[in-house]
């Protein structure tokens, strides 16, 4: 299989967004503050694959229509992960980009319906890897998504099941010169999974730009203590500002601009 | 039987497995040189192939072309070594052929 490469060598592709979409005005004010900053993607889930069933699920499709609102309002481009095979249509209408989560990774119906739809939109696929698979078993999964001729799959690093404890997960930051080296993918890094709290947020961050990330996703709430998923985890918007700030110095540095 | 001849042929035949042992060695350490002179040159072939692929913006890793490999050592395979089991030891020889550094 050959891969129609688009990494642009040049630029960083932050998806910043609330872990989840709560309300019309939550979303909102993450979003104006990412349009202010000159970004162009919002993230925002609205299936949430929880632990727990207990725990908040998300508002379906009506934190969809939310955020495909919010995106037009300000001009940015949407991106949500889609957990379900019978829904991927229907999530795939409202988005200008789908995510495949880790729990999904190996969700071979699902990749297939994502393949088989993105194979004519040719929106862009963001596919993060299981918690507990290696990268070449990640990358054959990828192929299930671009066998349908999608070349826009980026893959996502989101940290690794370990018997550390101190963060949520382990963030595997060597996956993304190891994925430069044996594919063609461009790669992401979701530094705020595998970081867990808020304070580890900009130094993973960083270090994911210093190790050639092609994106990065980063979780932003207007106010995390209200939050109703990973409100720990998830960066103020000032927070956020004033981290973006630090890493577009490095970006410079590596002759790079984050968009 | 008396005790020491009984011994005594119990040395016979520890002599003649052993000697078989020491046969089966030597063809093992012959054909061990034939197996690292063919890896290197499968491992040099790997090479120039891995120089060539950006051009044609083809990946290190290619799971297609893999299991191709996988499925001619099969159809190549007369035993007694399982298909399964060529295929684990073939797992290590792409792992280290993708990571050659020459």
């Amino acid at each position: 299989m050959t891969y129609i490469p688009y990494r642009d060598p040049n630029s960083i592709v932050m998806l910043a967004g609330p872990c989840a979409v709560e309300s019309l005005e939550q979303t909102q004010e993450v979003a104006v503050m990412l349009k202010e900053q000159g970004l162009r993607w919002i993230r925002g889930g609205a299936f949430k694959p929880r632990t727990s069933r207990y725990s908040f699920q998300g508002l379906g499709e009506q934190g969809l229509a939310i955020l495909q609102q919010v995106g037009a309002e300000q001009g940015l481009k949407t991106i949500t992960e889609v957990i379900d095979t019978p829904h991927a249509e229907m999530v795939h209408s409202y988005v200008d980009a789908l995510q495949i989560g880790a729990r999904n990774m190996t969700s071979y119906s699902l990749l297939k319906k994502v393949s088989a739809i993105t194979g004519e939109s040719h929106k862009p696929v963001l596919f993060k890897r299981g918690m507990a698979a290696t990268i070449d078993e990640w990358l054959m999964a990828a192929d299930y998504v671009t066998a349908d001729g999608n070349p826009y799959v980026m893959l996502c690093e989101r940290g690794l099941r370990t018997f550390e404890t101190s963060t949520r997960y382990t963030l595997d930051i060597s996956a993304v010169p190891v994925v430069h080296q044996r594919s063609l993918f461009p790669v992401c890094v979701d530094v705020s999974h595998p970081a867990g709290q808020a304070s580890l947020v900009p130094d993973l961050a960083r270090a994911a730009i210093a190790a050639g990330a092609d994106a990065l996703m980063i979780e932003v709430h207007p106010n995390p203590k209200q939050a109703k998923s990973d409100g720990p985890q998830q960066l103020t918007c000032q927070q956020f500002v004033d981290l973006l700030a630090s890493l577009r110095h490095l970006a410079a540095a590596m002759g790079k601009t984050i968009i | 039987m008396d005790g020491f001849r009984r011994s005594f042929l119990i040395a016979e035949e520890r002599r003649d497995s052993k000697g078989i042992i020491e046969e089966h060695r030597a063809a093992i350490d012959d054909i061990d040189e034939q197996i690292v002179e063919l890896l290197n040159q499968r491992a040099r072939h790997a090479h120039v192939i891995q120089i060539h692929k950006p051009a044609e913006q083809m990946a290190l890793f290619d799971p297609q072309r893999e299991e191709e490999v996988c499925i001619h050592l099969e159809e190549c395979n007369e035993g007694p070594l399982y298909n399964e089991q060529l295929r684990y030891i073939y797992a290590a020889i792409l792992k280290v052929m993708k990571e050659l550094r020459v």
